[in-house]
């Protein structure tokens, strides 16, 4: 006999009547308690966090909301934004660095993917140390860069003996200082996204294409490339966004007009106060980046058919 | 695709060795060398063009960190809320963890969505709109908002690392402890926790790096009370003067950390974790 | 030692219903086999009395008093899993322990129980192992002992011996059944295995399709099954349609393609009746052709399984093969006429009534 008395006797006197609808009933709502009780502390405290500063930007972008709104629905703000060459260059100046970054970054990614498939002394060290700017974040890398490249940097120094002026990168309009610490930073994952989803592409398949006559560049553009689409575009995705709301670095090494639209817009909030152009300013990088992930998925939707008929 | 067949001459390999190898150094390698040479500039002499190395090398720098306060109260600000974002992004993200791994839940891929939507965000604008909610709560300028809205950014990667070791851990596990008397907290206790030991390792070691790196929200919540050695950073970079040595110096400092997480990293765990944090999908 | 039992447990999976209408009592002590084939809802079964699954309607009763709202570590039952499901991170004597531990039990007195535990399953060394540098089989046990240990109103083993090879798994269920007995501890066993089943059970309860076929004795169950799905499981089954054209005090006759036949009568049967014969192939016997009586046939083929022969046989008189099964070596050939004898005991299966299932 057992030494503990483990049973909770309920008394039921009825429980036999019970019927199924109540029980399944019970046992649903108390599973939705659980489900619940579990989900709150994390994804609530996100929902939570991300719903109140977002819908506080939203409603301050129409005037409704915020330090010194206005009070009532209106467009002012975004006619402001649309109006004033500063935000409108702004934004053209980091969607060009975010397309600019994004296909550079495409270009040397896949040229160095496709050098590391060779077999060459030293190709574990080099795919070791191609991975340090993964762990470097973007200030870091900002500063890193400088130090090799800009006005004061190793390689002007190496140059000048030599009487060779190196351009200064920092603050230059083009933006081209940002560029280079932005691609420091994102090539790396950009050739791990493409080493691997090339990786993933079956040998067979590349073998089938030589032997139906495919020299090396047309396999690489008629199987390679295709294939690897899908990973291509998440690498792309994710190069762009970051390029195009990147702070740190242009805020450091960025021209002073046209200025990034993430540095504008906390100036305008940090600086000018004007909380309702910046809540404008920061409905339209949302806008912006909602836009290029519906493109995305949509891009992805379309290759998930075609890849189906391949595989 | 193993090998590009077409390249068979060994002559050109090893010119194709040495470029890559050498271009890799000089890319990746060197700043780091530049940098170390920084910290260890004497602040007496500076470093100066043309000079390729600096003249004459001290520890002045380093021992900078200890002496000057806005230096030393950095670096244990940022220490300080490392560790409270750890504790609190694994304590609040591991029931959503347990319940995304093990729980038929009917809105699952919105979940999904909602723990990675911090990351698809623009920081800038999660950082103003955040910024401007916790000056009405009076927890702008706070370590705690700091480490609120550092949390936020954190979340998604611990969730991550958390629900893929969790939904490893065989139902029968659970059952047999449940059978044998395991209350829920008993359960999660004896079986949960030490069998995704090794997940949570992970994700501690993701929360701490990425807090101490965290830049943005930190500076929109924090500046100018609470600073952080990434604020720093930014400060003697040119946000508010220009500091090379001191901030070859926070850079490694803030670097050495994350170096040596990938080196335990590697070792520890298993690869398929850190997939699950890192990468997209 | 507790009474066990189940009235009108009713489970559903989505669209498909799993269980319907299942109930059931196990007396104290007992060991009761829920014996069925893949998909017929016995692991449900016991997933509910263990508690880790709650039914959609119905009631669990343990000594008479409801715990179907009990929650499952509250039940004071143990489990016997089919993966062994121990803990990976503890030593087999923490294993063991588990139980004890969360009833709270002292160390002292817990070390204690674990040692005879584990003395009981013949691995008394293996304290400080883990349980990856066991084998299967002793895996098994470390697991058994850990069930027993906590002294549970109730033993729950879910085919247990199904990850072990032939050999292994013999002699384990010679042993399980031996401690059981001893321990006297209500058991319910789930296999598809009915070569365990009837080896190990006080009673056996067939389920097909989320219900209760039959229960009874291994042997009652197997020399007369009450339906034919269970004649069909529990071993080959030659059955033979008739139809009841005479009813006696001790014995019935009926009209079969084989012609008349007689038997035993156990039941109520009324003239007229349709019914099904099920006769077991070991208890049809082979003569040789001259015999003087018997139904004349022909072997038509011959499987030699080394402790037994198994034949076909074609009865001269109907289209009807029939099992046979002969002990030791075989004595006919293929092509041999033979002179078969029915066994006056048989198990009738009433056609009236449709059986549980439409199809196995």
């Amino acid at each position: 006999m057992a030494s503990f008395d483990f049973i909770v006797a309920t008394p039921r006197p009825h429980a036999e009547e019970l019927d199924r609808g109540t029980r399944a009933r019970r046992q649903r709502r108390r599973k939705l308690l659980i489900d619940l009780a579990l989900l709150v502390p994390g994804a609530g405290f996100l929902l939570l966090a991300m719903i109140l500063p977002l819908g506080q930007l939203i409603l301050a972008s129409f005037g409704l909301f915020g330090l010194g709104a206005a009070g009532h629905f209106t467009l002012d703000n975004y006619i402001a934004v649309a109006g004033n060459v500063l935000f409108t260059s702004a934004f053209r100046f980091s969607l060009q660095i975010a397309v600019a970054t994004t296909l550079l970054s495409l270009v040397v990614a896949t040229a160095t993917a496709a050098v590391l498939q060779l077999d060459f002394p030293g190709r574990r060290l080099v795919g070791a140390l191609y991975k340090i700017p993964l762990v470097v974040p973007s200030l870091i890398a900002a500063f890193l860069v400088l130090t090799m490249v800009g006005p004061g940097g190793m390689v002007a120094r190496v140059l000048q003996p030599y009487g060779i002026r190196w351009p200064s990168l920092l603050h230059d309009p083009s933006g081209a200082g940002i560029i280079v610490v932005l691609l420091w930073h994102n090539v790396p994952i950009t050739i791990l996204i493409v080493s691997a989803v090339a990786a993933a592409i079956p040998r067979p398949v590349i073998d089938a294409a030589r032997t139906l006559g495919a020299g090396p560049v047309r396999v690489f553009t008629r199987v390679i490339v295709p294939l690897c689409s899908p990973g291509i575009s998440a690498a792309a995705l994710l190069v762009f966004i970051d390029a195009f709301g990147t702070y740190a670095i242009p805020s450091l090494i960025g021209p002073a007009f046209p200025r990034a639209l993430s540095v504008t817009m906390t100036s305008e909030f940090l600086l000018h106060a004007r909380w309702g152009t910046a809540s404008a300013l920061g409905v339209a990088m949302i806008l912006m980046t909602g836009m290029v992930l519906a493109l995305y998925h949509a891009l992805q939707a379309r290759s998930r058919l075609l890849s189906g008929a391949v595989a | 695709m193993n090998g590009l067949w077409f390249i068979r001459s060994p002559r050109l390999r090893w010119l194709i060795a040495a470029l890559v190898l050498s271009a890799t150094l000089v890319v990746f390698v060197f700043p780091m060398v530049v940098a170390v040479l920084w910290s260890l500039v004497d602040p007496a002499v500076g470093w100066f063009p043309p000079h390729i190395v600096p003249a004459s090398l001290s520890l002045a720098n380093w021992q900078a960190l200890f002496a000057v306060p806005e230096l030393s109260q950095a670096f244990v600000t940022s220490f300080i809320v490392a560790v409270l974002v750890t504790l609190l992004s694994l304590a609040l993200g591991f029931p959503t963890s347990y319940a995304l791994a093990r729980r038929d839940l009917k809105h699952r891929r919105l979940i999904e969505l909602l723990v990675l939507l911090p990351l698809t965000l623009p920081s800038v604008v999660l950082a103003t709109g955040l910024g401007s909610i916790f000056i009405r709560l009076g927890l702008a300028q706070t370590l705690l908002g700091v480490v609120l809205a550092q949390c936020i950014v954190v979340m998604p990667f611990t969730i991550r690392i958390l629900t893929a070791t969790l939904s490893g851990v065989p139902q029968d596990l659970i059952d047999a402890a449940r059978n044998l008397g395991a209350a829920p907290i008993s359960v999660a206790r004896c079986v949960l926790l030490p069998m995704v030991l090794p997940g949570l390792f992970a994700g501690a070691l993701l929360a701490f790096v990425g807090s101490l790196e965290e830049f943005l929200l930190s500076f929109v919540v924090g500046m100018p009370k609470i600073e952080t050695l990434p604020m720093l950073l930014w400060a003697y970079l040119g946000g508010r003067s220009s500091i090379q040595t001191y901030a070859a110096v926070v850079s490694l400092v803030l670097l050495i950390p994350t170096l040596a997480m990938l080196f335990v990293a590697e070792r520890v765990l298993k690869q398929e974790h850190l997939a699950a944090g890192f990468g997209k999908g | 030692m507790a009474k066990l039992e189940l009235r009108g447990i009713a489970k559903t999976y989505g669209d498909a219903p799993a269980l319907s209408g299942v109930s059931l009592a196990v007396e104290p002590g007992e060991f009761l086999t829920l014996l069925g084939g893949s998909g017929c809802g016995k692991s449900t079964t016991l997933r509910i009395v263990a508690g880790l699954t709650d039914p959609d309607a119905g009631e669990v009763l343990l000594d008479g008093r409801s715990i179907t709202d009990t929650p499952a570590h509250k039940r004071g039952m143990a489990m016997v899993f089919q993966s062994y499901a121990l803990f990976p991170h503890l030593t087999v004597a923490e294993n063991v322990a588990f139980g004890l531990e969360m009833r709270r039990l002292p160390v002292r007195d817990a070390k204690a129980k674990v040692a005879r535990a584990l003395d009981l399953v013949a691995l008394g060394e293996f304290g400080g192992r883990y349980p990856r540098q066991l084998s299967g089989g002793q895996q098994q046990r470390v697991a058994l002992a850990r069930a027993l240990v906590v002294e549970p109103h109730v033993l729950l083993l879910d085919e247990p011996l199904s990850n072990l090879d032939a050999q292994l798994r013999a002699r384990l269920r010679v042993e399980l059944r031996a401690l059981q007995q001893k321990l006297g501890v209500t058991t319910i066993y789930v296999t598809h295995d009915q070569a365990e089943a009837l080896a190990l059970s006080d009673r056996i309860a067939f389920m097909a399709a989320g219900r209760i076929v039959e229960t009874g004795a291994p042997e009652a169950i197997y020399r007369r099954p009450q339906d034919r799905a269970t004649a069909e499981f529990l071993g080959a089954a030659n059955l033979i349609e008739g139809l009841v054209i005479e009813v006696g005090a001790e014995g019935f006759a009926v009209h079969s393609p084989l012609g008349r036949l007689e038997f035993t009568r156990f039941e109520a049967l009324a003239v007229g009746e349709r019914v099904e014969i099920c006769l077991r192939p070991e208890d049809i016997l082979l003569m040789s052709a001259d015999a003087p009586d018997g139904l004349p046939g022909r072997v038509r083929h011959v499987a030699y399984q080394g402790a037994v022969t198994e034949y076909i046989v074609d009865p001269d008189n109907a289209e009807l093969p029939l099992q046979v099964q002969v002990s030791g070596p075989s004595a006919w050939r293929n092509g041999d006429p033979i002179r078969l004898k029915l066994p006056r005991i048989s198990a009738v299966l009433k056609l009236g009534a449709p059986p549980a299932i439409a199809a196995q």
